[in-house]
């Protein structure tokens, strides 16, 4: 038994060696446009051999803000967290708050009236050649460009009026006035020839409010949250959406700049 | 009792050069690097995703042909090509929509993806660029690889790669720190390394955080063996960057290093 134990130990050992032998000292694969930002949310489907869901952030942030989703519905900011259901939707929980059949689609409808196709393939599409209503390439066409992430440069694009950004939600956003962001501010950089960061508060609170980053990811107190360029790739700080969701943190200039982007 | 120790002197003599001899032998075993191929061909790529499944014979690619006009992060990072050959997800449909390869083989920035042009990729590699590659006769040597020191061609202006495609006012990053990387082993100088030289071809993130972490000293087991075996340092300069074999390159203290034939 404890021969057998062993056997099995080294086995797994083998087996994780294998697996992170491709992953360190490589460069890992790089999402094209149209997938950079979506997620898979998969925590009941599989086990309830319903197909898992993908979503594309590209499609929903043409037209919402990240705080309205992130904030307001409670959704999580790591795929998979959330931990929705189906019976949180219908209750207009998290998706179910917009996908309800009168603001988009919702689970019962028929998608296009000649295809009988039940909605559920919408979003439940992992593994199925679901062909979306708008096609990412087109969609994006006329939007202006950046070299990163989904090619598309949102903030640019919201600035010149291309999407309008909706931040209130009927019902479930709690009606308040808005009042003017912070100064932008420097950041030192802390490797002597890294340009400094100058973060703005003016852009980010357009799409992200306050509380989304304060205070769990930023505490407010300047200078209290201390924090490196590695756990920044690490998918910390600013890293909990740069890098996954907005602008990718692979171009250094966008922040380590002594100007505003 | 002299005799004794002289024994003694002899067998202790006897037993370094025992250890020492597999030493050498794990040594050149170790270093042992793969045969380079022709100069030419050196830094060629067969791209055979397909292989099998259509009747269209596999693309070739050189990188020789497409640094001369374009620096590396125009392709490994704006375009998304991965550093492994084969791992890119590159489609006739993905082309003809102005991704990858596509980006440029349009029709109007190089030849397109119409019929009449196929054969100049999806030939097997037999496609008689040997001849383009030898009017590059006048850029300056090197040792190894495509025996071009793409480096100096680029200092001396010789060749003038675009540093984006997607970015007009492009400007890369002007960080120059160099590092001096000690070895493992205790004989062996230092390997130097120039972010100022790596940058005029590369972004950043080319090479961060993936392959190494931006906090110094936290990159696991970088070391030679892991560079022979095409990661690291060597996810490129066993490949398409200058080869390994010479060794001075990066260890410019080392007294040998060059391997005959410069």
């Amino acid at each position: 038994m404890n021969r057998k134990r062993f056997f099995l130990a080294v086995l797994a050992l083998l087996c994780a060696s294998v697996v992170f032998a491709d992953t360190f000292g490589t460069r890992k694969r790089a999402p094209k446009p149209h997938e950079y930002g979506n997620v898979v949310i998969d925590n009941y489907s599989s086990k309830a051999r319903i197909a898992a869901v993908e979503f594309n952030h590209w499609l929903h942030r043409a037209s919402y803000t990240c705080r309205l989703c992130h904030v307001d519905l409670g959704f999580a900011t790591e795929a998979g967290a959330t931990l929705i259901t189906e019976e949180d939707n219908r209750n207009g929980l998290y998706c179910g708050a917009c996908h309800d059949g009168r603001i988009a689609f919702g689970p019962e409808e028929k998608s296009l009236p000649d295809e009988h196709r039940p909605n559920c393939d919408r979003c439940h599409s992992v593994g199925k050649d679901i062909e979306l209503e708008n096609d990412f390439y087109a969609f994006v066409k006329e939007f202006p460009r950046a070299r990163f992430g989904n090619r598309v440069d949102w903030l640019k694009a919201e600035e010149l009026g291309l999407i309008q950004l909706t931040d209130y939600l009927e019902g479930i956003s709690i009606p308040g006035r808005s009042f003017d962001p912070p100064d932008d501010f420097e950041l030192d950089a802390k490797v002597d020839e890294m340009p400094d960061i100058i973060f703005s508060h003016d852009k980010h609170a357009v799409w992200n409010g306050c509380e989304l980053c304060h205070p769990q990811i930023f505490q407010i107190e300047r200078s209290s949250t201390v924090f490196e360029m590695q756990e920044i790739f690490d998918g910390k700080y600013c890293g909990a959406c740069h890098g996954r969701v907005a602008f990718s943190n692979s171009d250094c200039r966008l922040c380590h700049a002594k100007e505003v982007y | 009792m002299a005799a004794r120790g002289k024994r003694r002197g002899i067998a202790a003599i006897l037993l370094v050069i025992a250890l020492a001899l597999p030493f050498r032998a794990a040594l050149s075993q170790f270093f042992d690097l793969p045969p380079l191929p022709d100069p030419w061909q050196f830094g060629n790529v067969l791209i055979e995703r397909q292989t099998g499944q259509t009747r269209f014979p596999p693309a070739s690619f050189s990188h020789w042909s497409h640094r001369t006009r374009y620096t590396c992060r125009v392709c490994h990072f704006e375009l998304g090509f991965a550093m492994k050959a084969n791992t890119t997800e590159i489609t006739e449909a993905g082309n003809q929509a102005g991704l990858y390869c596509g980006a440029c083989h349009d029709g109007e920035t190089a030849f397109g993806h119409e019929l009449g042009y196929c054969s100049y990729c999806h030939n097997y590699g037999f496609d008689g660029s040997r001849e383009r590659f030898d009017a590059l006769a006048e850029l300056p040597r090197a040792p190894y690889g495509n025996k071009i020191d793409w480096i100096e061609a680029l200092e001396q202006g010789l060749i003038d790669p675009q540093e984006s495609i997607l970015d007009e006012e492009f400007e890369p990053i002007e960080y120059t720190a160099p590092l001096e990387l000690p070895a493992d082993w205790q004989l062996i100088p230092p390997a130097g390394f120039s972010h100022e030289a790596h940058l005029e071809w590369l972004d950043c993130a080319d090479c961060h955080p993936d392959i190494f972490n931006v906090k110094k000293k936290t990159t696991e087991r970088f070391d030679m063996r892991y560079n022979l075996e095409g990661k690291f340092c060597g996810v490129c300069h066993m490949t398409v960057a200058f080869p390994m074999d010479n060794c001075k390159r990066c260890h410019p203290k080392m007294s040998t290093g060059v391997i005959p034939g410069e």
